[in-house]
């Protein structure tokens, strides 16, 4: 096992995974920017080293800086955390250059699945269905017409380089197709330098399902169950839960098979989410692959009791993997909520400051994973996350009653602080998601019509 | 994150070795021609296709050190002024392991003139004093291991310093 382990992140994921390697017996290294002086993971670490300006691409982002750092401290290994250089196939090569293992799978499948019609191909291949669509990417408006006519509207254009829900753009009939082309093309060169698109069906009223694997440098490879994370508002996952609820029986073990055997035949190493869109009638397909960590991995700690951090860093130590499927077995339900430092009544507009009061939740099957404390500031150089709530429970409507009881345990305020908390409250009471009729517009429909009926 | 990317294909009969060392000038020279340090460069020699990627927005890579978000450097004299990292690496005194160092205690330095080197994944940068004056106080010993924003050097603009 590793001695030194860097942590290149920040906020709560830089801690949740300190936490895993101070009860591992690993050395801790954090690097922060200016801004985060003093995080409460510069606080738990080790040893900390500045690597930059509050500009994440002067810092977080910063290739050499977090190398340096690395080899300052002596550490053997770097855990990307999710987002920043998560899935950056050139960081990935970078440290195996220099001879410093990145925590996640090798700089060429990350290459192969960060090319979004690239993964359609490949899982097509393997066996895992995807939906109708290109498996190239469409350099012209007429192609990407041909190919809508074939399979029938509507579709979606998607940025070849996107995920996580941007730079993706709806055609409802042929005459939106080639304004929405152009958009979402030039959207995609915005947002990710690459203007490349591709197309898919897109099907309404689907639920966006997850399945977590975890694979070895050895050919072997788990799934650990699913997660639903349908509650979304504009592709942004509010409230994410396993197991999936109101699935048709075999639906989740079929789509955990498949994700393990599109993560072997593409040389997989280490944790990953296969996402999948789930229509009413049960029928699945696959739409991405997350290489890395994702930010709601703890409901599937808590439904299996394994500690995904602590296995990937004994992945990347080379360890054989010691989790065998039959191993593999899920209790209850657990409930993620994330709450946001966002104002919900003004459009979920982010809310900086300084946050004077922070009280999370406690009390029997509470996890709080936050890395707020009374006196931080808020920064807007980052993302809003400030703390995941998550719950576990015997069956959901415990769940629900337990999530909604620990999240009205909350006090976070400070001037001009809001939190998403009383909103996440609000929608797991909803009869829509009670009786786990929700999807991934619910939240929209929801906020149009506020008596919850759909 | 691209804005500008050449891609150039070249047939002659010329050795590989010969072909990466007239591919590595042309780079240099195309990474010269900006004022920023390319973010990624990436290369493959039969067929040659050379890929380089400058930071978007103009931003420097490599970003200069901002003394107005850093904690406040050792003080104690407010006329001193202290020459920062610009990021993680080396700290280097001298332009060659052995050489005469780039300045010493005492010395005058004019702005902009060069008092070390930073080393930060084999890319060597210069170090330049950012104000006129005598260096009162070496920092960071020679070939040390700094952090983004550590003082390196101190300069009293006045000369007096005390």
């Amino acid at each position: 096992m590793f001695e030194t382990v860097l942590i290149a992140n920040r906020g709560e994921i830089a801690l949740r995974i300190a936490r895993t390697c101070r009860e591992m017996g690993i050395r801790v290294v954090a690097v922060y920017s200016t801004e985060d002086e003093d995080s409460a993971v510069v606080r738990f670490a080790d040893e900390a080293v500045r690597i930059g300006p509050a500009d994440a691409k002067q810092s977080y982002l910063l290739i050499p800086a977090v190398i340096e750092a690395a080899k300052k401290t002596g550490a053997q290994a770097i855990h990307p955390g999710y987002g920043f250089l998560s899935e950056d196939p050139d960081f990935a090569e970078i440290c195996a250059q220099d001879d410093v293992k990145f925590i996640g799978p090798s700089g060429s499948t990350m290459q192969e699945l960060a090319d979004k019609s690239r993964t359609r191909a490949l899982m097509r291949d393997a066996g895992v269905p995807v939906l109708p669509g290109s498996t190239e990417p469409l350099d012209d408006w007429k192609d990407a017409k041909e190919l809508a006519d074939e399979i029938g509207y509507p579709v979606l254009l998607k940025a070849v380089a996107g995920g996580g829900g941007r730079g993706i753009g709806l055609a409802r009939d042929a005459a939106e197709l080639r304004g929405v082309y152009r958009e979402t093309r030039s959207q995609a060169q915005a947002l990710f330098g690459d203007g490349r698109v591709y197309l898919e069906r897109f099907v309404e009223r689907v639920r966006h399902i997850e399945v977590q694997v975890l694979c070895d440098a050895y050919g072997n490879g788990v799934h650990l169950g699913e997660r639903d994370c349908s509650l979304q508002r504009r592709r942004q996952k509010l409230v994410e839960e396993s197991p999936a609820p109101g699935l048709p029986p075999g639906v989740a073990t079929k789509m955990g098979e498949l994700a393990v055997q599109g993560a072997l035949a593409v040389g997989y190493e280490g944790a990953g989410t296969f996402e999948f869109v789930v229509d009413e009638h049960g029928a699945f397909h696959l739409i991405e692959v997350n290489c890395r960590l994702q930010v709601e991995h703890p409901v599937t700690e808590m439904v299996t009791g394994f500690d995904l951090v602590a296995e990937q860093l004994k992945v990347a130590a080379g360890e054989p993997l010691s989790i065998r499927q039959q191993d593999v077995e899920f209790r209850g339900t657990a409930i993620e909520g994330r709450i946001n430092a966002e104002n919900p009544a003004l459009g979920f507009v982010p809310t900086p400051g300084v946050l004077e009061t922070f009280e999370p939740a406690g009390g029997p099957f509470v996890r709080v994973d936050s890395h707020g404390f009374p006196g931080m500031t808020i920064s807007p150089a980052y993302d809003s996350l400030l703390a995941k709530l998550i719950v576990w429970a015997p069956d959901r409507e415990r769940a629900i009653a337990r999530f909604r009881r620990a999240i009205g345990e909350f006090h976070i305020a400070g001037h001009g602080v809001s939190s998403t908390a009383s909103f996440l409250s609000d929608i797991v009471d909803r009869p829509v998601f009670r009786n786990a009729e929700h999807h991934t517009n619910s939240v929209e429909q929801l906020q149009q019509r506020p008596d919850g009926t759909h | 994150m691209t804005d500008t990317t050449y891609t150039k294909e070249e047939k002659t009969e010329v050795s590989q070795d010969e072909l990466l060392r007239s591919v590595c000038a042309r780079v240099a020279q195309l990474a010269e021609s900006s004022k920023l340090g390319p973010r990624v460069i990436r290369m493959s020699v039969s067929g040659i296709s050379v890929e380089v990627e400058w930071p978007e927005s103009g931003n420097p890579v490599i970003p200069s050190a901002m003394p107005g978000e850093l904690e406040p450097a050792p003080a104690d004299n407010p006329n001193v002024n202290h020459v920062c990292a610009p990021t993680v690496g080396r700290f280097y005194h001298c332009p060659s392991p052995g050489a005469r160092p780039f300045v010493t205690v005492g010395d005058r330095v004019e702005e902009g003139q060069q008092v070390g080197i930073l080393e930060a994944m084999k890319l060597m940068m210069p170090i330049h004093a950012e104000t006129t004056g005598i260096v009162e106080e070496i920092l960071a010993a020679d070939a040390a291991s700094v952090e983004f924003g550590e003082a390196l050097l101190a300069v009293s603009p006045s000369g007096g310093g005390e």
